[in-house]
């Protein structure tokens, strides 16, 4: 076995990394062995597993690496079916430089917002860099906190067409049930009914992605 | 085509312009250092003190 590997990633803060890192790691847990690797020195990943109650923990293992992030993932390769990088809000880091190196894709969680946008552009030269290394690497835009009535969520699209990588179609709509999944230490697929529609958003996301 | 998507797509567009403009300017060669042994030595006239 050798676990696909994803690095969720953007250089700007409160995009959502977190929020995607651990709603579509649990999403890949339905389908085989996943683990999460914090890389963020925020760990906020961990604090939303340290939320789970104990007779419902998180799906996912969460694990925060301090040594080499390269090394240690392809140690996880084998044990594991998808590995998922939660990585820093911030390119200039080796955890970043490394985990983009260990990476099969990169996700970009990118809000509909003008600043968002613009801090995302730089991010295009870093993962052309990154390929230099490692060429298989893949790249897909996210879009988090979409609103559709909202014409700047509308007009996103066209955006982010200006962009060298792919979008994909699916994304994440607004919803609090995604904060309140955080608080409740669990994945959007533990919530039931109040879950149903932002399962379904990660689970389209993974469809385009696997 | 969205009025709006369209201004964003521009702000975009200018945005990777102004990136691409930065990192040309961030990676214009730097003019090496003239080596020490280039600079030429300077020139301090000989004085000579004679004992007497």
């Amino acid at each position: 076995m050798s676990a696909k590997v994803f690095a969720v990633s953007n250089q700007k803060g409160g995009t959502g990394k977190t929020t995607l890192s651990m709603n579509f790691a649990a999403g890949l847990a339905r389908r085989g062995r996943t683990l999460v690797i914090d890389a963020d020195p925020q760990g906020s990943a961990g604090q939303w597993t340290g939320l789970a109650p104990d007779n419902r923990p998180f799906p996912v293992s969460v694990i925060a690496v301090a040594g080499n992030l390269a090394r240690e993932v392809n140690r996880f390769r084998q044990d594991y079916q998808y590995v998922v990088i939660d990585c820093p809000p911030t390119l200039e880091t080796e955890t970043t430089r490394l985990a983009m190196s260990a990476s099969d894709t990169i996700l970009i969680p990118v809000l509909p917002s003008p600043i968002d946008l613009w801090a995302s552009v730089r991010l295009a030269q870093t993962i052309e860099q990154a390929k230099l290394g490692n060429p298989k690497l893949g790249a897909y835009l996210v879009i988090n906190q979409l609103e559709p009535r909202n014409a700047l969520s509308r007009g996103m699209q066209q955006a982010l067409a200006e962009f060298d990588i792919p979008s994909l179609k699916g994304g994440l709509r607004r919803r609090a049930v995604y904060r309140t999944s955080a608080i409740e230490g669990a994945s959007v697929f533990c919530l039931g009914k109040r879950g149903e529609a932002a399962a379904q958003e990660i689970e389209s996301i993974i469809e385009e992605v696997i | 085509m969205s009025q709006i998507g369209s201004k964003l797509a521009g702000s975009v567009r200018q945005a990777k312009a102004q990136q691409a403009d930065k990192t040309t300017t961030e990676t214009t060669p730097v003019k090496p250092a003239t080596k020490r042994e280039d600079v030429p030595l300077p020139s301090i006239p000989s004085r000579r003190v004679w004992p007497d």
